[in-house]
C-alpha cells in the first residue's frame, strides 16, 4: 500500500491532468472514505504500530494536499480538516 | 496462451481484424471472471491499454460494459507490483505509447485505483504488524514468507 499511496502523491505534484481528475466529487470522496476508514479504524484499535504511523502519515499530507487544491470542493476541504483533527492524528 | 495472444493483439492489423468479429470489451470482462489471479489481470490489462491506444472509442464502449466498474470490483483483491504498474500504465497511456510523461490519459482508471486503495488500507487497519501486500504475500516486518496459493 505505501508504493501506491506514494504513487498517488508523486503524481499529484508533477502531472496537473491528475490533479483534475479530483475535480470530480465524486472521485475525491472515494479517497476521503479510505482516509477516513483508516483513521477510524486504526483510532478504534489505539494502534500504535510504526507502519500504520507512517502510513497515517502519508494520507494526511495527501489530504492536505487535497485540501489546499483549488478545485477540491469546499465541503470536501472541511472534511479533510475534521478528519485531521481526529485524536489519533496528535 | 493469453499472453501470445495479447502480444498478436498488440499489432494493428490483427488488432482491427479481431475486433471486427469479436466484442473485445465482453472478452476481457470474461476473461477477468470474478477472481483473476494477478498474473491474468496484469494481461488483461495489457489487453485493456492495447486496445486504448489502438481505439478511440475503446474506453466509452468499455464502459458501456460497466468495465471500469468490474475492474473496481475485482482489482481490489488481485492487486501485486505488475498488476499496479499495468495500471498505471493505463492511467498514464505509457508502454504502448512509448512515452514517460505524466499525462493522465485514461481518468476511467482512477476509482478502481481508490477502491485497491481503500481495500488494502482496511487490510492494514486489521493486522498492521503484517507487511502485507492484497496478492497473499505476507510476512511479518522484517521477514518475508511467501503464502502458498
Amino acid at each position: 500500500m505505501e508504493a501506491l499511496i506514494e504513487e498517488i502523491i508523486d503524481l499529484h505534484v508533477s502531472s496537473s491532468t491528475f490533479r483534475q481528475v479530483f475535480r470530480s466529487q465524486q472521485t475525491t470522496q472515494m479517497f476521503l472514505d479510505a482516509y477516513k476508514s483508516f483513521v477510524t479504524a486504526t483510532t478504534a484499535s489505539m494502534d500504535g504500530h510504526q507502519r500504520t504511523i507512517r502510513i497515517l502519515e502519508r494520507l494526511s499530507h495527501f489530504a492536505l494536499t487535497l485540501a489546499h487544491d483549488d478545485d477540491v470542493a469546499v465541503p470536501q476541504k472541511r472534511e479533510v480538516f475534521s478528519i485531521i483533527s481526529s485524536p489519533i492524528l496528535h | 496462451m493469453l499472453e501470445s495472444l495479447i502480444s498478436t493483439l498488440s499489432v494493428s492489423a490483427y488488432y482491427s481484424k479481431f475486433t471486427a468479429t469479436l466484442p473485445l470489451t465482453r472478452i476481457c470482462i470474461l476473461l477477468l471472471g470474478e477472481h483473476p489471479t494477478p498474473v491474468v489481470a496484469t494481461h488483461v490489462l495489457h489487453l485493456i491499454a492495447i486496445s486504448l491506444n489502438a481505439s478511440s472509442s475503446f474506453s466509452r464502449k468499455f464502459e458501456l460494459v460497466s468495465g471500469w466498474s468490474i475492474l473496481r470490483i475485482v482489482l481490489p483483491s488481485t492487486w501485486n507490483p505488475n498488476v499496479h504498474e499495468a495500471v498505471f500504465d493505463i492511467l498514464l497511456g505509457r508502454k504502448v505509447t512509448q512515452t514517460s510523461n505524466v499525462t493522465v490519459t485514461c481518468p476511467h482508471i482512477v476509482p478502481a485505483i481508490l477502491s485497491v486503495l481503500h481495500r488494502g488500507l482496511d487490510a492494514v487497519a486489521q493486522r498492521p504488524q503484517i507487511t502485507g501486500n492484497l496478492d497473499g504475500e505476507f510476512g511479518i516486518e522484517g521477514k518475508r514468507i511467501i503464502q502458498p496459493i
